[in-house]
């Protein structure tokens, strides 16, 4: 610390008063008051960093006058000195958070001076931290900046590419080059799934949580309504019975299930007629319980604990586009929501996902 | 009235447009101040049915656009619809436009035709 540290002492009897400046003058900037009303006056003018107070004084005791200064300088650190009788009073202060510490009568210079030292250390640690915190502040929302404009530059290029190719589907002459579109499409939509991936990798990653209150109904409707395009063939059947108020972070729920439907989409068994997807939901006031089932390939066996790991493929998956991020997050979204994931596959007849999250509600 | 700064999109933007077959006249701007400036300068006789807006560009991005929008006269305004077509992935991007009264929807590039033509048919703009 650059600054010298300020001290201020208040105490009724002036005789201390002459003796502690003389003491500390050297190693500390000390500024005395003799009556609280004073006291109050230098703190108006001063930023004080340690703020002492004996505890028996005529009009205020050390404890009231101390309890005043805590939230008009709440980063002041607090020190009472007092005899044996009041040590009710001062348990119960430092209890409340109002006194850091405290010396009790008689004491000497050498003591006196050791308290203030450690007052010293707490004041310029807690500063630090204070530091600190603000810095990581900071580099998360340039981290959050930073992404969202990578990805956004990113993207802006694959989207171009991808209207471009939508365009060729409105000009007859180009219908013989379908097949090579279709081709430049799939890879582009295979990239362009990664980076936002990697966007929901990130969102989850992030340290806050939002609550919001979620209709389970209109939220598993509107995952489906963005995904349906990528179908039409399969039978979407939705079952929500929300018996009660469910609070829960929106976006986590949203990457779970966004994930867990799109993979029950392409996991599909190709010309079956029958394919289906069936979402249940249940919520009371304690757990949204929600299972996504399809009749799709299933997993093996052997790959079904696998299957959450980062960046799995199953052998018998990798002719269908993916990354092996998804459920990797969807696994890291549900446990940031203090819920559990568990699945159940039979492979060539289907697989289930059951996820079962907590309720904020009234917590 | 499309309001873009890449001009690819501008391109195919206005490409689909003609081959639906919906408008007289298609605007083009890289520049959302610019297309502003036309707005503020011109009565509602003047005026496009439909504005295809980006977010993410510089100098006045889609949401400062919004905000100087609202101070346009109401009765030019309310022939007028706003769509905002963007790449963004910021779900506060997202949320900030649905919100937004002046935007009919929010659609991501890249732009589906047929869910451009649905919403204007519902809403009766075509």
């Amino acid at each position: 610390m650059a600054d010298r540290i300020k001290v201020l002492y208040v105490d009724d009897e002036e005789n201390n008063l002459v003796s502690f400046r003389a003491n500390f003058r050297k190693s500390y900037d000390v500024y005395t008051a003799n009556s609280a009303a004073k006291a109050f006056e230098v703190l108006k003018e001063t930023p004080i960093q340690i703020i002492i107070s004996d505890q028996r004084m005529p009009d205020i005791t050390g404890v009231e006058f101390l309890e005043q200064t805590v939230n008009l300088y709440p980063e002041s650190i607090r020190l009472l000195i007092t005899g044996q009788a009041d040590i009710e009073v001062v348990i119960e202060a430092i209890n409340r958070g109002q006194v850091s510490k405290y010396i009790q009568k008689p004491w000497d210079w050498d003591k006196l001076s050791v308290a203030i030292d450690n007052c010293v250390t707490l004041y310029t640690s807690r500063l630090e931290l204070k530091y600190k915190n603000e810095e990581l502040e900071k580099i998360n929302e340039e981290l959050n900046k930073f992404v969202y404009s990578v990805s956004h530059d990113l993207r802006s290029p694959l989207t171009s590419i991808m209207g471009i190719i939508n365009l060729t589907k409105l000009v007859p002459e180009l219908r013989t080059a379908d097949s090579y579109f279709e081709m430049i499409e799939g890879r582009v939509l295979k990239l362009d799934g990664l980076i936002k991936k990697i966007i929901d990798y990130y969102k989850n990653a992030r340290s806050e949580e939002v609550y919001d209150q979620i209709e389970f109904e209109s939220l598993l409707t509107s995952v489906w309504d963005i995904l349906r395009n990528q179908t039409n063939t399969i039978n979407f059947k939705l079952n929500v019975k929300q018996e009660a108020v469910f609070i829960g972070d929106f976006y986590r729920l949203e990457v779970v299930f966004e994930n867990l439907i799109s993979n029950a989409i392409k996991y599909q068994v190709p010309g079956n007629p029958n394919q289906y997807i069936e979402v249940n939901a249940t919520i009371d006031e304690k757990f949204a319980r929600i299972t996504i089932s399809d009749n799709g390939i299933g997993v093996k066996p052997e790959y079904v604990e696998s299957v959450f790991k980062l960046f799995f493929r199953a052998e018998d998956s990798l002719n269908i586009e993916g990354t092996g991020i998804g459920l990797y997050i969807v696994k890291e979204a549900v446990e940031k929501m203090k819920g559990e994931i568990s699945i159940k596959s039979t492979y060539k007849s289907g697989t289930t996902f059951e996820i079962i999250i907590p309720n904020k509600h009234n917590l | 009235m499309l309001i873009d700064d890449n001009k690819i999109d501008l391109f195919i933007h206005n490409e689909f447009i003609r081959k639906m077959n919906i408008a007289n006249s298609v605007m083009q701007y890289s520049f959302a101040k610019e297309a502003l400036e036309f707005l503020q300068s011109n009565d509602s006789s003047k005026w496009p049915d439909l504005i295809l807006l980006d977010i993410h560009m510089p100098i006045m991005n889609g949401f400062d656009f919004l905000e100087e929008y609202r101070e346009l006269p109401l009765q030019s305004r309310q022939k007028c619809n706003v769509v905002i077509v963007s790449s963004s992935l910021d779900t506060g991007d997202k949320v900030k436009a649905k919100e937004n009264a002046f935007v009919l929807e929010l659609f991501e590039k890249p732009l589906n035709i047929s869910k451009l033509m649905d919403l204007l048919t519902q809403n009766n703009i075509v």
